[in-house]
């Protein structure tokens, strides 16, 4: 098992969005390890494959190939090892179907990004303060 | 003619009926009662007639019997005189007959006493008298002589008792020409009588006939109108029935057409949820990747790009603002579209404050920005907007729409009221047009261009003087219409603009 403590996975199909948030994390001061899977169904690998990691927070776009946001968000919910995971939905979205279908579906979180960058690198840095150093995680199993 | 109500003429329909028996019924009396007396009187005319005829009957009886004695008297005394036993033909047969007319007479005048008592009288004298003669007979033919013949028929017996006979006779006739008289005249009477019964019952009954028919030629007229009114119903009903028939088909074909427009409405609602999604999600990501990266060029690089290059930064940041802004606000206007109307009662201006302290708290936080990032100068731009909200009756509407509305229009009154000194938005409700509003004493605009105001993407300002998007009065409109209300606007250039708007 990899080094779970005080990581993030980022679940995000966009490279660029990848760079930019990394480096927004990066400013802030928070990211000991950041996982990156580019699609669902390879964070469902990463999380629940043979070398599972144990992140802090998940951060997940809903529109993802393959199996997106949502979908992705139930296995981790369904998986007794992951039930507990935190989950943050970081999306451009700000439909009220998406937020209700997440929280239904067990989200700790839903946070829209913003256009502007500031304000993202802001909420991001929010973000990782928050989930990485603030938040007391359940014991991991 | 107007049609009676149905309760109306089934009334009058039985009453008719029960009229109708009850004339039938006294009809039938009358005329039985008349044929009864007519009858009647017709019996005893025929019965005086009757009387009239016995008496008749009477007298020529006692003229019979007084005939027979006047034969017997006549052949005996033929007899007598000659002693030619074929004189004697005439008493013989009138001694043969007396007894059977004399029954016969009995019985004729059986009722009448003092008749009665005239024929016992009769009865006796008779008998003396053909006792005599019986004894003339016998004498004559023993050979008696002439004078003791003689001596015998001119006895003062044989005169003195004919004309005894003859007297009662007489009596009995007279008696029953009195009866006679009078009977005559009963018949007389009754035949009157009985012409007067039958001529006032024959009237009688050719009046009630007359009614009858008046009455049923009447009944005839209202049968017919009845069966005129009754068709002209069954045509109306014909036709009413023929118009609802054709009328469900119509809407039968409405509803398949509703059917059709519903699904076909549903497809493009679908269809449009899927592009606004994918606008909302795939427009704003490379937008947030252009300004992120335009931020890492500012922040890493700063050293190396000037004031011109950072100012292009500036620029193209902007440019994207604007875009998320646009995006945004089409969201918004496809949203109130797609949503489904939630109408509730709620209080408007309790919306309104909301909104207004929403707007309040922006420009405090702009306002602490712009002063930690700027020196004294631009605090001196800062113009707080003074809003006034007024209460208003209760609202029946989609508070979130109508939020989204308020939202738009207040939002509108702070952007085209900052460049005056004293900006005042006012929120309230106007009696005189029945409508809520939102007033500004800002720029205003022409009302030449009052028409073009609510449609999307049309600016009455150019960007220089104040940002937007243009979306925002047509998606006020979007909400209001789907209130099926009205909205409308009043403004002149420099005098600010009020906007009312209605809830359907």
């Amino acid at each position: 098992m990899t080094d779970g403590s005080r990581s993030i996975l980022l679940v995000e199909d966009d490279p660029d969005h990848e760079l930019l948030t990394l480096r927004a994390l990066k400013k802030a001061n928070v990211a000991n390890a950041l996982h990156v899977a580019r699609d669902g169904e390879e964070a469902i690998a990463m999380l629940m494959g043979p070398k599972p990691i144990r992140p802090q927070v998940v951060l997940l776009d809903l529109k993802l190939p393959k199996v997106d946001g949502l979908e992705v968000l139930r296995r981790i919910r369904g998986s007794a090892a992951t039930r507990m995971t935190p989950v943050v939905v970081l999306t451009s979205s700000d439909e009220e179907s998406d937020v209700v279908r997440s929280y239904q579906t067990g989200v700790n979180s839903y946070i829209r990004k913003p256009v502007n960058f500031s304000d993202f690198a802001e909420t991001t840095r929010q973000l990782g303060l928050y989930w990485l150093v603030l938040n007391e995680c359940p014991p991991q199993v | 003619m107007s049609v009676p109500n149905g309760r109306d003429s089934k009334s009058n329909a039985t009453a008719g009926r029960n009229a109708l028996t009850a004339v039938l019924l006294a009809a039938i009396v009358v005329v039985a009662l008349n044929t009864w007396l007519a009858f009647r009187s017709i019996q005893v005319l025929v019965k005086s007639e009757y009387w009239v005829q016995h008496t008749l009957e009477v007298i020529g009886e006692v003229e019979r019997i007084m005939g027979s004695a006047k034969d017997a008297e006549t052949g005996n005394r033929g007899f007598l005189i000659t002693g030619d036993e074929r004189y004697l033909e005439p008493y013989t047969n009138a001694v043969r007959d007396l007894p059977g007319e004399l029954e016969k007479f009995g019985t004729l005048i059986e009722d009448n006493r003092s008749q009665k008592a005239r024929l016992l009288d009769f009865r006796e004298v008779l008998d003396e008298r053909l006792g005599l003669l019986a004894t003339g007979i016998e004498q004559r033919r023993s050979g008696a002589s002439r004078e003791e013949i003689h001596l015998l028929v001119l006895s003062g017996t044989g005169k003195s008792e004919m004309d005894h006979l003859r007297r009662i006779a007489d009596d009995m006739e007279a008696e029953e020409r009195r009866l006679l008289v009078i009977r005559q005249g009963d018949v007389n009477r009754n035949s009157n009588q009985a012409r007067w019964t039958v001529g006032v019952a024959s009237a009688l009954d050719l009046v009630l006939l007359v009614l009858m028919f008046r009455y049923l030629a009447r009944e005839r007229v209202l049968r017919l109108e009845k069966e005129r009114v009754a068709e002209e119903l069954a045509t109306a009903k014909a036709a009413t029935e023929a118009k609802a028939a054709e009328v469900q088909l119509l809407n039968r074909e409405l509803e398949e057409r509703v059917r059709r427009r519903t699904a076909e409405l549903e497809t493009t609602n679908r269809e449009l949820e899927a592009f606004s999604y994918s606008v909302s999600h795939d427009l704003r990501a490379p937008l947030r990747t252009i300004d992120g990266f335009s931020l890492a060029i500012e922040e890493d690089y700063g050293n190396i790009v000037d004031a011109v290059g950072k100012d292009y930064i500036r620029r193209v940041r902007t440019s994207v603002q604007r875009m998320g802004q646009l995006i945004d606000a089409l969201l918004q206007l496809s949203r109130i579209t797609r949503t489904e109307l939630a109408r509730e009662n709620f209080d408007m201006s309790e919306v309104a404050k909301a909104v207004v302290s929403e707007f309040d708290m922006e420009a405090t936080n702009a306002d602490n920005r712009r002063r930690s990032d700027a020196g004294a100068e631009s605090r001196l731009a800062v113009r707080p907007v003074e809003f006034r909200v007024l209460d208003g009756p209760e609202a029946y509407g989609d508070p979130k729409l109508l939020r989204v509305a308020l939202e738009n229009l207040i939002g509108n009154a702070v952007k085209f009221s900052a460049k005056v000194s004293a900006p005042v938005v006012e929120v309230g409700w106007d009696n005189k047009e029945s409508a809520w509003y939102v007033r500004d004493n800002g720029a205003g605009f022409d009302m030449f261009y009052a028409d073009k105001l609510f449609n999307a993407f049309h600016r009455l300002h150019g960007d220089k003087d104040f940002v937007g998007s243009g979306i925002g009065l047509a998606t006020v409109a979007r909400v209001v219409r789907r209130h099926h209300g009205k909205i409308w606007a009043d403004s002149a250039v420099g005098r600010g603009a009020t906007f009312w708007f209605t809830l359907g």
